[in-house]
């Protein structure tokens, strides 16, 4: 039985001092009970894999969460102290100030709502068939979170001699100190990622999410007319709202089809 | 009837550990000295249970020897008691409105 367990406990991604520690218990059970009826290891070592991940991918989606934000304002600060925005065409290249802004603007958003939406399935995880899904989700919301602090110090290194020194030195800075969090997350994602999960049924829709709200046009609506609203007062101008938001609403509708089932997005 | 006990493995492993620190077999021994033998559940069962109690902070566990054996005993943590209590006033709740339902 021990050997059987070591065996099924390898096969599920249970190794090192955990796997020790059970086969320890189960040496010591069955030294007391040499006739004791343990079960299936199979099903056994299936059980310490689906408890040991749903557990961890909860632990990894909050660590992510608290990573992004990290994220958040490490990217955050630099633009508010921006003292004035400088002429998109007078950094080194409009190429580099293209794609750190695309960067900045879609990998903020997609981490923003992969990592929300990793948190809320983490917070009600049903069981092991929400754990690849929760999974997928951390991924994502980490890469986009790495392309936004990669971003941000891109677009300092194209102003660097434009903008104030102090300015570059503290956006760069800002995002190498978001690497670290990130970093940590996706070790940890990756360490959770070892343990396989077995017996698992599609996952719940955006709805076990989001109840009534899961709605993705109404979300999509509500984001674009935010962006309609907040530019139109912030550069009083509502045609330069206007063509934010429907940038806003084209990149939302361009997540959604490429994200629509690795995030499970529809209902 | 050890498959009604689904949802409450838990709570009755807290109970077992609210006396006394007890390993793996003492608490399967005593879960069935205190059913008097109804809980007959297969014994590996209980080990994933104790370890996920661990994780969440309700158990707290250490080494022992045994006859040079490593013997890992379960102790009940403050936040056990808790939940413990919780899912106690749980149980009495709804067995409660079923005795009030049922002829």
């Amino acid at each position: 039985v021990i050997d059987e367990l070591e065996r099924e406990l390898a096969s599920v991604g249970i190794r090192g001092r955990r796997r020790e520690r059970i086969l320890a218990e189960f040496a010591d059970h069955l030294a007391c009970d040499p006739g004791a009826q343990l079960g299936d290891p199979r099903e056994l070592a299936a059980e310490f894999a689906n408890d040991l991940a749903g557990d961890s991918a909860r632990q990894t989606a909050f660590a992510a969460f608290v990573s992004l934000a990290a994220v958040a304002f490490a990217v955050g600060v630099p633009q508010l102290t921006l003292p004035t925005v400088p002429d998109i065409a007078g950094g080194r290249s409009l190429w580099l100030v293209g794609l750190a802004t695309l960067a900045m603007v879609i990998g903020a958003q997609v981490a923003f709502a992969a990592g929300c939406l990793a948190a809320l399935r983490a917070a009600r995880l049903a069981g092991p068939q929400d754990v690849p899904l929760v999974r997928r989700r951390i991924a994502v919301a980490l890469a986009a979170g790495a392309a936004t602090a990669a971003g941000s110090a891109l677009y300092a290194v194209n102003f660097w001699g434009v903008v104030p020194d102090w300015w570059a030195v503290l956006a760069v800075a800002a995002a190498a100190a978001a690497a670290v969090p990130l970093a940590a997350s996706a070790i940890a994602q990756a360490r959770a990622g070892g343990i396989v999960v077995s017996g698992t049924t599609p996952p719940r829709g955006l709805d076990a999410d989001l109840g009534p709200l899961a709605r993705p046009w109404l979300i999509g609506t509500a984001a674009a007319l935010a962006m309609l609203v907040a530019t139109s007062v912030l550069e009083s101008s509502v045609l330069a709202g206007a063509i934010r938001a429907a940038f806003e609403a084209a990149l939302f509708a361009v997540c959604f089809v490429a994200f629509r089932r690795r995030l499970a997005l529809t209902a | 009837m050890s498959g009604g006990l689904k949802g409450y493995l838990d709570p009755v492993i807290l109970a077992v550990l609210s006396g006394r620190p007890l390993h793996g077999y003492a608490v399967i021994e005593e879960l069935k000295r205190r059913s008097g033998g109804e809980l007959d559940l297969p014994e590996g069962t209980v080990y994933p249970a104790l370890h996920r109690l661990e994780r969440r902070g309700q158990l707290r566990s250490t080494w022992t020897t045994v006859e040079g054996r490593r013997r890992r005993t379960y102790r009940l943590t403050a936040s056990g008691r808790r939940e413990l209590e919780a899912r106690t006033r749980e149980w009495r709740t709804f067995a409660r409105v079923v005795d009030g339902v049922l002829p």
